[in-house]
């Protein structure tokens, strides 16, 4: 399509059959989101229908309607916006550290290899520890509140993304680090020069996973050790039965998680432009 | 007889594995002079790769040395070709044919200038802001020249440049650096097993032995000064018996 773009930036005339193929792509591309759309809406009127209909208990299982009316009285009495907005800045904290923390540690063991040789077989076991059954020592540890909950939602994400940064800096070719020595350079030069931009494409595809991660971690954490935030609006809500209150957190967390990915997305373009 | 620019006496070289060692370079000798183009032809696996290693000293010698007169200043005085452009996807064309100069501090308006000469001398101009993946395989072959002219060495090593390309690609690629090598009246000393393009390019050919490796034999070839390209070479008469020549020692090693 690029060819394509430029060929209209250059007003290079295109031929009917390339206009008709161009026609083709769009209509696909209109119909799929249509279906997309369509599902959704077939979706939410079954619901609401089966929850009317009394197919399935609506206190059991809500409908869209009361999903809608637990919105309008949650933003009011609840505010709702209050918590959504500390777990999206635990969140975005969370992220934030691990991804800073991953690319300055695995540099650093890019850099000095007897420390990764050394590191290796801590980082394995710490990534492969479950990470929900170090949240109750965190908090013993360091008391509840933001701060806590913050680590738990690193603690998540952290050793795996040092792990596959690492591996990905360790696996750059050979040849083209060779190149920068031969040129005169040196291991910084190698490092900004070749490691650090061939690595781009797996720091992304480690933030896209992480930014769900660091949510899961947040909402660990919430559960635990918050009086504020999704995580405890869901604890809250299972333990007096306001089942509205829990599917429309969930469905708030659908939406967060979308919204995260859709930025990292334009970020990623952006970048890879 | 002209310049001395390497001299390699007594070179040998084993790699040490948990599993033994294993001898690639056995007491090698051979010197190369300013203005030559020496191919070296080998066996697969004989080493070749790591007597270029061994010759700009990304390797140390066990035993014996190797002597470039072209060194003793800052900045590398050798450039290194390898087996494949290595053009780096990240950056565009500029960047990739000022890298060298940028990393040694000394791209200077004089320098900015020459590289866009080479540019322009070897139709890469309209290029200069396109990513190496926008190119053609001879293009791209063409900015790693220019990459490695960029530091103005006196002698260039090539590790196989054209490996990568396929045949037709090849000849091209081959014919162009062949006549940029020329014209900038650079030294070379390509590391190759293709023996035609060995003879269509040099002045010299050393054959290497099987490993250990050493120089087996050398062949003088006539075409330096005839101002053929090495395209041209390929159809002279000639060329077969040297070809032969050398495909014989070769199979003997």
């Amino acid at each position: 399509m690029e060819g394509v773009e430029q060929q209209l930036k250059e007003k290079i005339p295109i031929s009917d059959r390339q206009r008709q193929y161009l026609h083709q792509q769009h209509v696909k591309k209109r119909t799929i989101r249509l279906f997309r759309i369509l599902i959704l809406i077939a979706f939410l009127a079954l619901w609401e229908l089966a929850s009317r209909l009394e197919w399935i208990d609506s206190f059991f299982f809500s409908s869209p309607t009361r999903l809608a009316d637990c919105f309008v009285y949650m933003t009011a009495e609840n505010a709702l916006f209050t918590h959504i907005g500390i777990s999206l800045l635990e969140t975005m904290l969370s992220f934030l550290f691990i991804m800073t923390f991953s690319v300055a540690c695995a540099s650093l063991l890019w850099r000095f290899e007897y420390v990764a040789k050394i590191s290796e077989p801590v980082l394995v076991i710490l990534n492969s520890l479950p990470k929900s059954a170090l949240a109750p020592l965190i908090i013993v540890w360091l008391g509840t509140g933001m701060k806590t909950i913050i680590i738990a939602g690193i603690s998540v994400a952290l050793f795996g993304c040092i792990i596959n940064l690492y591996t990905c800096f360790q696996n750059t070719d050979p040849d083209k680090q060779k190149l920068i020595y031969i040129l005169g350079g040196k291991k910084h030069h190698v490092f900004t020069k070749v490691i650090l931009p061939a690595g781009v494409p797996t720091i992304i595809s480690n933030m896209k996973v992480n930014i769900g991660l660091a949510l899961v971690g947040v909402m660990i954490g919430e559960f635990l050790a918050a009086k504020q935030g999704l995580g405890y609006l869901i604890i809250y809500a299972s333990q007096v039965f306001k089942l509205d209150w829990l599917i429309l957190c969930i469905l708030i967390l659908c939406l967060i998680a979308i919204g995260l990915y859709e930025i990292l997305h334009i970020f990623e373009r952006k970048i890879c432009k | 007889m002209s310049e001395l620019l390497l001299e390699c006496q007594n070179l040998s070289f084993s790699y040490h594995t948990p599993e033994g060692e294993i001898p690639v370079i056995r007491n090698m000798n051979f010197k190369i002079y300013k203005g030559e183009f020496v191919s070296i032809v080998g066996p697969s696996g004989c080493g070749k790769s790591t007597l270029l290693n061994l010759l700009t000293g990304m390797l140390s010698p066990e035993e014996g040395f190797v002597k470039m007169s072209v060194s003793g200043e800052e900045k590398p005085r050798f450039g290194y070709m390898l087996q494949q452009d290595h053009l780096f996807e990240w950056y565009d064309i500029w960047k990739n044919i000022c890298i060298g100069p940028k990393i040694n501090h000394c791209l200077d308006a004089e320098c900015e200038q020459y590289l866009k000469e080479l540019l322009k001398r070897y139709g890469l101009s309209a290029f200069i802001h396109k990513k190496p993946s926008e190119l053609s395989g001879g293009m791209r072959q063409r900015a790693a020249i220019i990459r490695t002219l960029a530091m103005k060495p006196e002698l260039l090593f090539l590790d196989e440049p054209f490996s990568s390309l396929d045949y037709q690609n090849r000849l091209n690629a081959a014919n162009d650096i062949g006549q940029i090598i020329r014209k900038e009246n650079k030294t070379a000393v390509l590391v190759t097993h293709d023996i035609g393009e060995a003879i269509s390019l040099s002045s010299r050919v050393l054959v290497l032995s099987k490993r250990p490796t050493a120089v087996k034999k050398e062949f003088l070839l006539p075409y330096r000064d005839m101002n053929l390209t090495p395209l041209e070479i390929r159809n002279t008469k000639d060329f077969g018996t040297h070809f032969n020549a050398i495909w014989k020692e070769l199979n003997n090693s």
